[in-house]
């Protein structure tokens, strides 16, 4: 009785307020959370939904394809993606692996895989250097005109590859394109529920929208298709955390068109612990910091000659609508219950209630865009979605921006070798 | 010190023959030189400066000399011409034709002894070496020295020289190994092996050798060659990563004369492990360009052509042949060897089946055959084929008699089950069945049948065992 007390007050709180004060309360949630939701995502589900503007079945006159697998470490997880890959409606194509100083049987199954055939090249390093570095020996020895850069860990829908390469095959100035990225592990734990759902709505959905926008900055490393031509006048992925994003940057600065396919769709597991979230996504995000405000920091500036309004816009969405929120919301949250005190909390609960509305649209259409009805289980779990992303991921992307931007933590990230991050540009 | 002497090589060879020990623990040079060595010389005799002292020339043919000492190239086909066959096994031969038989073929298989000097000196420390062996012949019974089976021959061979029948390297044949005692005794390998049936002697393993799945000869030339286009035009790269910007890739695409220039960002690489590491090596076809960390290892048959993957080469154990207690008590006694007892899975089966049959219990004998339908290559076919009988030898009792045997291509384990009705046996056979295939990362293909004492007929009289070999 006591929570429907609460809702009924929330409402009619709500419903009392004058404009102006709803302006002074809620403006954050106006300024961060609105626009997206109903400018960007529901014009791309409609636009999805209402005309499917990819055509399906075999693609014609493909160039020689090499698919590049990078791994340290993937004992568990080589052999099932590689025959994951074998099992694609599209198979014209060599896999070349690397094994970047694995100290587990990771080479030995690589070995086994290239005896059996299934595997065109697979080479070993003693030393482990880094994911960029790997990516960058086995392109320099694939053969392939396309090279499809895909983590160890994935697997894919049997049409993942022929849909990945599409655009590319059938629009000579797309230069690389970006799969979509789906959680395979989604039913281990509340953790990877919660990522599904994050991962429907930022990837399948958000995504979609940037492509119709022509705002498709990252190409996943963990999926995504590049021309080589494209691949060697960028000359291939550079040191320092954030490869993929650094590389599809310096791709569209080179003036190449980058796309997203929502229908080439890889599983990819995601960590099952807060604990293991939280490291992940510090890294994450200390490495969007650096890329985006530290190396690329002059793409903010309009009136430099050499950078398009794309690539401002682009930047510049970052800034106002992920960037600047982030950082207001702990003291929002402050202001707030400074100023109402226990109200605040019933305030906040009334903006959740709100939230909840949007995140339900939003994931009906992420849902039908994606068009995996399997998902549609993930909807009790949307009640914590909110606040989740709200809160907790909220307040932990302050904290690592935070550090970033203070102690430039990324440096101490021990997720590429020490020799190599002394050598990353640090500014 | 003589005495001291002597007793470390008797404690050192592995091998007691009776009698012959007796007189090795008292082996002074005063002693052995009261009874002379008789020596019998081939071709033609020697001259009595050549002769050394304490020996006397045999002369007369049908006289059983100590020794025979081969005195001209290519005379050892001639000592069948002097002794009957046990003795031209039995007794030691030193070549002392002085020749240095740097090629094989002419070389005197038979000798155990060469010397490179007939002079009375060399022949005298050559007789000196093989005193024990002498000793040994000496010592053997009358009937063994004209023994008639060539098991029994083999076996007092071996026993007087005190030696296992080693196999040796050998290029020229196609097994790669020879045993020199075949020489001696034609056909030795197969009458070692029915000597082990009978267990007389045992098998101690020497070599195993990659054979070629067409025509089984061990003389192969393996080399290393590439995987894609197989051509041995392979050479092996260092990976260079520049740490700076990094870039990775083989070193010829840094290499630029003695310098190394990074291909992406045009700097000189100058400090090994600090601005650029080596961390691992390539080797590149120079044929077809292809790249991987191993080259794959291939064989090409010398003597039918056939050019494979070692995958699919097939394996074949040399074994030493070692003489057991049994086999020189057999060799003291003289007693001849039993016929054919364990000399075939048949035979062992009839054994059995009249043994069952006299106790009036009832029996019945359970047949798995092995069958490679899905023509997996040799080694692993072999693999499985010796993990399978491991199982199936483990599967029953130590008192249960097992036999593998081979049947054309065709292995097949049987377990002779005493005691036990066919009834029982076939209610337990799906257990069976899942203890012997779990263990099998592949599963096999296995037939399996059970046999009652009614339908023994069948496995001795049909083609089941027809043609088997041990």
């Amino acid at each position: 009785m006591i929570g429907v007390d609460i809702i009924v007050h929330a409402w009619q709180f709500l419903v009392a307020l004058p404009e102006g004060a709803f302006i002074a309360i809620f403006w954050l949630t106006i300024l961060a959370e609105l626009p997206r939701y109903f400018v960007g995502v529901q014009a791309t589900a409609a636009a999805a939904l209402l005309h499917d503007d990819q055509p399906r079945g075999p693609i014609q006159q493909v160039p020689s394809v090499s698919i590049l697998l990078v791994g340290h470490n993937e004992e568990g997880s080589i052999e099932s993606c590689v025959r994951s890959l074998h099992n694609q409606t599209f198979n014209q194509f060599e896999i070349v692996c690397v094994d970047d100083g694995s100290n587990d049987q990771t080479f030995a199954i690589m070995r086994r895989l290239e005896r059996e055939g299934l595997i065109h090249t697979a080479v070993r390093l003693e030393l482990r250097g880094s994911k960029p570095s790997g990516i960058n020996l086995a392109a320099r020895l694939a053969k392939g005109d396309i090279l499809v850069v895909i983590d160890c860990d994935c697997s894919f829908e049997p049409d993942a590859i022929q849909e990945l390469l599409r655009p590319i095959v059938e629009q000579p100035s797309v230069a690389a394109v970006s799969g979509n990225i789906l959680v395979r592990n989604w039913r281990r734990s509340i953790i990877t529920s919660l990522q599904a759902i994050e991962y429907l709505l930022s990837i399948s959905l958000g995504k979609t929208y940037a492509n119709i926008l022509d705002q498709v900055w990252c190409v996943s490393g963990a999926f995504g298709a590049f021309r080589r031509d494209a691949w060697e006048q960028v000359f291939g992925m550079d040191t320092g955390g954030g490869e993929d994003f650094d590389f599809t940057i310096r791709m569209r600065l080179a003036g190449y068109k980058v796309v997203f396919t929502r229908h080439s769709i890889c599983y990819t597991d995601v960590p099952e612990t807060l604990y293991a979230l939280l490291r992940q996504r510090h890294r994450w995000e200390r490495d969007t910091f650096w890329v985006r405000l530290r190396k690329y920091k002059r793409l903010l500036n309009p009136l430099r000659r050499s950078i398009s309004w794309n690539d401002v816009i682009f930047h510049w969405d970052f800034l106002l609508f992920n960037f600047l929120p982030t950082i207001a919301f702990p003291f929002y949250l402050v202001w707030l219950l400074t100023r109402y005190g226990e109200f605040g909390v019933l305030l906040l609960f009334a903006v959740t209630l709100v939230l909840y509305v949007l995140d339900f649209v939003a994931f009906v259409s992420a849902v039908l865009v994606t068009n995996r009805p399997v998902y549609w289980r993930l909807l009790p779990f949307l009640l914590l979605f909110g606040p989740f992303q709200s809160y907790i991921m909220r307040l932990d992307r302050f904290y690592a921006y935070a550090t970033e931007w203070i102690f430039t933590l990324s440096k101490y990230d021990n997720y590429t070798p020490q020799k190599t991050r002394d050598w990353t540009v640090w500014k | 010190m003589s005495r001291s002497t002597s007793s470390t090589q008797t404690i050192a060879s592995p091998y007691r023959l009776g009698a012959c020990s007796s007189k090795e623990q008292s082996p002074t040079r005063a002693d052995w030189l009261l009874d002379k060595i008789s020596v019998l010389y081939i071709p033609s005799g020697a001259d009595h400066r050549s002769i050394p002292e304490g020996t006397r020339q045999v002369r007369a043919r049908g006289e059983m000399p100590d020794v025979v000492v081969l005195t001209e190239v290519n005379a050892a086909r001639l000592i069948a011409h002097y002794l009957p066959p046990p003795a031209a096994a039995i007794v030691p031969v030193i070549d002392a034709s002085g020749e240095d038989h740097c090629d094989r073929a002419w070389r005197c298989e038979i000798a155990d002894l060469r010397i490179k000097v007939a002079n009375s000196f060399s022949l005298d420390e050559g007789l000196s070496i093989l005193k024990p062996t002498i000793n040994r012949v000496r010592a053997l019974a009358e009937r063994v020295l004209a023994a008639t089976d060539p098991r029994l021959i083999l076996l007092a061979r071996l026993a007087v020289r005190g030696r296992d029948m080693e196999p040796k390297r050998d290029a020229s044949s196609r097994e790669t190994v020879t045993y020199s005692d075949a020489a001696a005794v034609p056909d030795a390998l197969t009458l070692a092996e029915e000597l082990v049936n009978l267990g007389l002697l045992e098998r101690k393993f020497f070599d195993k050798l990659i054979t070629c799945p067409r025509c089984d000869s061990a003389r192969l030339c393996v080399r290393e060659r590439c995987g894609a286009c197989h051509s041995a035009d392979l050479v092996e790269e260092a990976v260079i990563h520049h740490l700076r910007c990094s870039a990775q890739a083989p070193e010829r695409d840094f290499r630029q004369g003695t310098s190394l220039i990074c291909p992406k960002c045009r700097l000189h690489l100058e400090h090994f492990s600090v601005d650029y590491d080596r961390p691992g090596r390539v080797t590149l076809c120079r044929s077809c360009g292809h790249i991987s960390t191993d080259a794959e290892v291939g064989f090409t048959c010398l003597d039918c052509d056939k050019e494979g993957d070692t995958e699919e080469t097939g394996t074949r154990t040399v074994w030493r042949y070692r003489i057991t207690e049994a086999g020189l008590a057999h060799v003291k006694s003289g007693v001849l060897l039993p016929e054919g007892l364990g000399n075939s899975a048949l035979d062992r089966l009839e054994t059995f089946v009249s043994r069952e049959k006299a106790a009036q219990r009832p029996f019945c004998v359970l047949v798995c055959r092995l069958v490679n339908r899905e023509a997996a290559n040799q080694r692993i076919w072999e693999q499985t084929c010796a993990l399978f009988g491991r199982l199936f030898r483990e599967m029953f009792t130590p008192q249960t008699e097992t036999i593998d045997a081979i049947v054309g291509a065709t292995p097949l384990f049987l377990a002779l089950l005493g005691g036990d009705h066919k009834s029982e046996v076939e209610r337990v056979l799906p257990n069976i069945k899942l203890d012997l295939e779990r263990h099998l990362s592949e599963r096999p293909c296995v037939d399996y049948a059970i046999f009652g004492p009614d339908e023994m007929t069948r496995i001795l009289g049909g083609q089941h065992l027809k043609g088997a070999t041990p």
